[in-house]
C-alpha cells in the first residue's frame, strides 16, 4: 500500500497530446475515479502509472520510490484489465495463484492465500474452473482476485465493469467497493460513466483531452464544477452564459443542476431565490422524478421534479422557474 | 440437381484418381519389398529378407543414421530459433521488421537448386566447404522460415494483453514467455518442428550439393544406388521412411491437435 505521486506528466503520440501536463496525488488507500469521455487519455495515465508506457516528461513516483527505472514486473501493480486477460490455459486457481508462483512463494502458502482471496471474492467453489467455463461477473471477479492476492501497492482498474449488463453492474460495483474498503489498497479505477465515479470514489478526477481538468471530492466536483465541462460532464447542467440572468449575476458564466430547480403558477416571495418566467414545454414522465423542458428566451431549461411537486401545473404554460441563490455554481465563461 | 449430382459424381472419380496416383506406387513399392523376387516378378513370395539385409548394408544404416540425427538437430536449432524470432516479431516493434518478415519468404520460393548452388559457392568461400556441418547450417537456414511462418500464424490468435497481464503480476520476460505465451503457441510450435524435421529428412538437393561423398544422407544414398541399378533394398528402407513418417504425422495431430483453436 502506498501513495502514488504523479506529477507534469506528458505523452505524445504524433499529433496527439495523450497526457498534457497531468498531476494528480492519489492518496495512500484511497479509491480514486479517473473520468473523462473516450479518447481523453485514461487509459494512456493508468498504463504510464503501471508502467508499459515511459512518460514523454514528468515522473511518477509510488511510495516515494520513482519509477522511471522500475519494469512493470517491479512495481507490485495490480491490474484488471477491461476483457480480464485470464490465462486460458490454467484453471481458475492456477490463475490467481500465478502472481505467487512467479514470486517463488512454497505450494502450501500459495494454497492458503488463493483459498482466501476466494472467499473474499466469493467464488469459493470454482477453483478448477477453466476462464471459458466462467459468466462475465465471475470472470470479473477472478481478475479482480488475482490483481489484489500479491497484496500490490497499488491496484489500477480500467473500466473493469465496462463489459457487463447493467444489473451485475451494479452489484460489481458494491463488491468492489467492499474488496476494496477490506484491504485497503490505493485504487485508480477509470470509467466513463459518471455515475459509477460518484458512487465508488474517494476523490475523482475528470479528463478531457489529455489535461485534467478538475479534481476533488465527488461532492465538490459535482457541485462547484471547474468549467462548463466538468458541468455537463457529470451529471446535467444549465447553463447560464455570463450576464444573462438578472438579478446582479454578473461576471462568468453561471450552471444550475436540474434538481436543484423547482416550477411553481406563482413568482416565489423570497430574496435568496432566483426566479426566472418561462415557458414549459414538455413533461417527461420517468418514474420517481419527471423531466421539465421549458423555453426561456430562445434557451431550454431543464427541470428535475419529484412526482407531487408539479401538482397544479399544466403540461404546458407560462410558468416560474426557480432555484436558492446558493445553487447557481459559478464557472468561468467560455472563451 | 440432375447437374450437381454429375459434378459431385466427376468430384468423387477425380478424388479416387487423385488417391490411385498418390498411394498405388508406394503401395506397389511396399508390396516388393516383402516379396522375394529381385525382378518383380509376380506373384509376391513373401520375404523379410531385405529388411534383414539392410541391417548389414553398413552405407544405408550410416546414411539413415546421418539423416536422422541431422533432422534431429535442424529440428531442435530451427525451432528454437524460429519461435524465438516470431515472439520477438510479435513483441516488439523495431526498425527493419518489416524488411525482415519479407525476407523470410523468398527462401521458401527459391529453387532448392539455386539455393544449394549458392550455399556451396558461399559455404567454399568462408572456408567450411562440404560436409555435415555445412549440411546441417543448410538444413536450418531452409527450416527456419517454415518454423516462424507456422509460428506467427499461431501467434496471430494470441492475446497480446495476456502478457501484460502476466507482467503486471510479477513475471520476468522469460516467466512470461515459458507460463504464458509457449503454452498458447504450443501446437504451432509443434506444427513447425514437424515441418523442420521434415524440410531436413526430405532434403535431397541442398544435402547432394553440400554433403561429402561417402558421408552422405539417406535421399542422397537412395538417389545413388538408384543410378547404380535398383535394388528391393532400396523399396525396404524406402517403406520404412515411409511408416515412420506417417506415424509421426497421427501422433502429432493426435496430442498437438493443430488445427483446432
Ligand atoms: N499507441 C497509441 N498510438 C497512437 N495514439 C494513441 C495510442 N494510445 C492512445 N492514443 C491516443 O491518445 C488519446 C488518449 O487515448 P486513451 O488513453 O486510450 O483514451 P481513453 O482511455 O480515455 O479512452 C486518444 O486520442 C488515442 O487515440
Ligand atoms: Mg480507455
Amino acid at each position: 500500500m502506498a501513495e502514488i505521486r504523479v506529477s507534469h506528466v506528458d505523452k505524445i503520440y504524433g499529433a496527439t497530446k495523450a497526457l498534457d501536463d497531468v498531476s494528480i496525488d492519489f492518496a495512500d488507500g484511497e479509491f480514486y475515479g479517473l473520468l473523462g469521455p473516450s479518447g481523453s487519455g485514461k487509459t494512456t495515465l493508468l498504463r504510464t502509472v503501471a508502467g508499459f508506457i515511459s512518460a514523454d516528461r514528468g515522473s511518477v513516483v509510488i511510495g516515494g520510490e520513482p519509477m522511471e527505472q522500475v519494469p512493470v514486473e517491479k512495481r507490485e501493480i495490480g491490474m484488471v484489465f477491461q476483457n480480464y486477460a485470464l490465462f486460458p490455459n490454467m484453471d481458475v486457481t492456477a490463475n490467481i495463484g500465478f502472481g505467487l508462483r512467479v514470486r517463488k512463494l512454497s505450494g502450501q502458502e500459495i494454497s492458503r492465500r488463493v483459498a482466501d482471496v476466494l472467499d473474499l471474492v466469493q467464488l469459493g467453489e470454482l477453483g478448477a474452473r477453466r476462464p471459458h467455463q466462467l459468466s462475465g461477473g465471475q470472470r470479473q471477479r477472478v481478475a479482480l482476485a488475482r490483481a489484489i492476492v500479491t497484496q500490490p501497492r497499488v491496484l489500477l482498474l480500467d473500466e473493469p465493469l465496462g463489459a457487463l449488463d447493467k444489473a451485475l453492474r451494479v452489484e460489481m460495483q458494491v463488491e468492489l467497493k467492499r474488496i476494496q474498503r477490506e484491504v485497503g489498497i490505493t485504487t485508480i479505477f477509470v470509467t466513463h460513466d459518471q455515475e459509477e465515479a460518484l458512487t465508488l470514489s474517494d476523490h475523482i478526477g475528470i479528463l478531457k483531452d489529455g489535461r485534467l481538468v478538475q479534481q476533488g471530492t465527488p461532492q465538490e466536483v459535482y457541485h462547484r464544477p471547474a468549467d462548463r465541462f466538468a458541468a455537463c460532464f457529470l451529471g446535467d447542467a444549465n447553463i447560464f452564459d455570463g450576464g444573462r440572468l438578472p438579478s446582479g449575476e454578473g461576471g462568468g458564466s453561471v450552471a444550475v443542476r436540474p434538481e436543484s430547480m423547482w416550477i411553481s403558477m406563482a413568482r416565489p416571495e423570497d430574496a435568496a431565490v432566483i426566479a426566472l418566467q418561462a415557458t414549459l414545454r414538455q413533461k417527461i414522465f420517468k418514474g420517481a422524478t419527471v423531466t421539465c423542458l421549458l423555453d426561456w428566451h430562445g434557451q431550454v431549461i431543464k427541470v428535475l421534479a419529484k412526482g407531487d411537486e408539479l401538482a397544479g401545473i399544466a403540461d404546458v404554460g407560462e410558468v416560474w422557474v426557480s432555484w436558492p441563490r446558493e445553487k447557481s455554481m459559478r464557472i468561468p465563461a467560455d472563451r | 440437381m440432375a447437374m450437381n449430382r454429375i459434378l459431385m459424381r466427376l468430384g468423387r472419380v477425380y478424388l479416387g484418381l487423385i488417391l490411385v496416383f498418390l498411394y498405388v506406387p508406394i503401395m506397389v513399392m511396399a508390396a516388393m519389398s516383402f516379396n522375394a523376387s529381385e525382378f518383380y516378378q509376380l506373384p509376391i513370395v513373401f520375404t523379410t529378407d531385405w529388411y534383414a539385409r539392410l541391417w548389414n548394408n553398413s552405407a544405408i544404416l550410416d546414411a539413415a543414421w546421418n539423416s536422422i540425427w541431422i533432422a534431429s538437430v535442424t529440428t531442435i536449432i530451427a525451432t528454437a530459433l524460429g519461435t524465438a524470432a516470431a515472439i520477438a516479431f510479435f513483441r516488439y516493434d523495431f526498425r527493419g521488421k518489416a524488411i525482415l518478415q519479407v525476407l523470410l519468404f523468398p527462401p521458401i520460393a527459391i529453387p532448392w537448386l539455386i539455393t544449394g548452388t549458392a550455399m556451396l559457392i558461399f559455404f567454399f568461400a568462408i572456408g567450411i566447404g562440404r560436409g555435415s556441418r555445412a549440411v546441417l547450417l543448410g538444413h536450418v537456414a531452409l527450416a527456419l522460415p517454415y518454423v516462424i511462418v507456422v509460428v506467427t500464424a499461431r501467434l496471430r490468435t494470441f492475446d497480446p494483453q495476456l502478457e501484460e497481464a502476466a507482467r503486471s503480476l510479477g513475471a520476468s520476460s522469460w516467466e512470461v514467455t515459458r507460463f504464458v505465451t509457449l503454452p498458447w503457441i504450443a501446437p504451432g510450435v509443434t506444427a513447425g518442428a514437424l515441418f523442420a524435421f521434415a524440410v531436413s529428412f526430405d532434403q535431397f538437393v541442398v544435402s547432394y550439393f553440400l554433403s561429402k561423398p561417402g558421408d552422405v544422407t539417406l535421399p542422397v544414398l537412395i538417389y545413388s544406388a538408384i543410378r547404380k541399378g535398383f535394388t528391393p533394398e532400396i523399396n525396404a528402407v524406402s517403406t520404412i521412411i515411409i511408416v515412420f513418417s506417417m506415424a509421426m504425422m497421427v501422433v502429432v495431430a493426435r496430442y498437438a491437435k493443430f488445427g483446432e483453436r
